[in-house]
């Protein structure tokens, strides 16, 4: 397996355990083989998309800002999972997360076509079908709506990744095994 | 007091926003609305929530982003949530657009902002209008996009009294949420539908091969 793991979690002490377990994670799934690249995007060069277009008309599937993002999308191309892990904040993912998200865009062409009867982009790297997950950090407070409207918002970000397979879970510091489980059960 | 015009897009000064939000400064209207604020420039939010602080209510433009909102916005909600009190009962209003024909594309960001104003910051929401195929709006002319500025200018009476706006103005701002089954056919046979990214492909020095994979 072909695995990203996005860290989308804030400078913010009450994340601490979670991070510290999302590390072990990722080592438990390299321990079993799979091929793992780990972006916890606080402490990366990874600057916010700029909207500029280039990777779709000028430089093709290739970003303008030459920071961490470019290891991001080269993974991109070659994973088979990709799991992003976030609190909620204001209600939805971090703006880490998000800012990670975005700069997914040049992974698809800009040419559209139907796809289960709506209009969603191409993807650059067809060849292979995208798992795409998303685990939200539980500390036994999070609100359940903000839950129900980030799993449905990637619902939608799958459909557009054209990926019909996904993971969605909560994070704890106890159920990293379950979460294991899930991101290999392929 | 005026209200405060904030643009999401990451595109700031040149993009699709900047041109929806002046369609509403055009509107005959008691309402004064400040200079465009660009969320883009992150190093400024602070002085941008300052201004927040001080709005009768805020405007908010951006476009729909891998689905949701552009990073530099959601950054933007997250210090607004530091001071819910602050912000509590002030009114505000959001207009997303996007680059598909589809409303129903914008919905699941629509319901989030609900969630947002209402549940988490108590804001007084006052509606979220959906523009679609707002793509357009590089290459086409306001005239184009009558019926929609005519809408949002007429949803300034409704900022104006802080009145929700009417229930039905996505549909009449955009039709039917998805395209017909005749649309769709017509939509996938149209030999003319990626025009505007090779259009803007051939004017760069180099020739540009837009499906090409540089990490395979």
């Amino acid at each position: 397996m072909n695995i990203i793991l996005v860290n989308g979690i804030p400078d913010d002490d009450q994340w601490r355990d979670h991070e510290n377990a999302l590390e072990s994670l990722k080592r438990e799934l390299e321990n079993q083989g799979a091929e793992v690249a780990y972006f916890p995007i606080r402490i990366m060069n990874f600057q916010y998309c700029q909207g500029c277009w280039d990777c779709w008309t000028k430089t093709p599937g290739q970003c303008r800002i030459h920071d961490d993002g470019e290891a991001y999308l080269r993974a991109f191309s070659k994973a088979d999972t990709i799991v992003f892990f976030t609190p909620i904040i204001a209600g939805f993912i971090s703006s880490e997360a998000k800012r990670a998200l975005d700069r997914f865009i040049p992974s698809v062409l800009p040419h559209i076509s139907m796809y289960r009867g709506e209009s969603h982009h191409l993807q650059r790297y067809p060849e292979i079908q995208k798992r795409l997950g998303i685990a939200i950090l539980d500390n036994g407070n999070i609100n359940q709506k903000s839950v129900d409207i980030v799993f449905r918002n990637f619902e939608r970000v799958g459909r557009n990744m054209r990926s019909d397979k996904a993971i969605r879970t909560l994070f704890t510091p106890e159920n990293q095994g379950e979460v294991l489980h899930e991101i290999l059960s392929a | 007091m005026k209200y405060l015009a904030l643009n999401g897009s990451p595109r700031a000064r040149t993009s699709n926003s900047t041109r929806i939000l002046g369609w509403l400064a055009s509107a005959e209207s008691s309402i004064q609305m400040s200079e465009i604020q660009y969320l883009a420039h992150v190093k400024k939010h602070e002085e941008i929530l300052s201004a927040a602080r001080d709005a009768r209510g805020l405007i908010f433009c951006f476009p729909l982003y891998v689905d949701s909102m552009p990073a530099q916005q959601k950054r933007f909600f997250e210090l607004m949530e530091r001071e819910k009190e602050t912000f509590r009962s002030m009114p505000v209003a959001f207009i997303i657009h996007s680059g598909f024909p589809e409303s129903l594309q914008s919905e699941s960001l629509a319901e989030y902002l609900e969630h947002f104003a209402g549940d988490i910051m108590g804001m007084k929401l006052l509606g979220v209008a959906i523009i679609a195929g707002s793509e357009a709006l590089q290459m086409a002319p306001d005239e184009m996009f009558t019926r929609q500025k005519v809408i949002l200018q007429e949803m300034m009476r409704y900022i104006e009294a802080e009145r929700r706006f009417p229930v039905d103005i996505n549909k009449r701002l955009n039709g039917a949420r998805s395209l017909s089954r005749t649309r769709r056919i017509l939509f996938s046979i149209n030999p003319f539908k990626h025009f505007y990214w090779h259009l803007r492909a051939s004017k760069h020095q180099h020739r540009v091969h837009l499906k090409a994979q540089p990490y395979r």
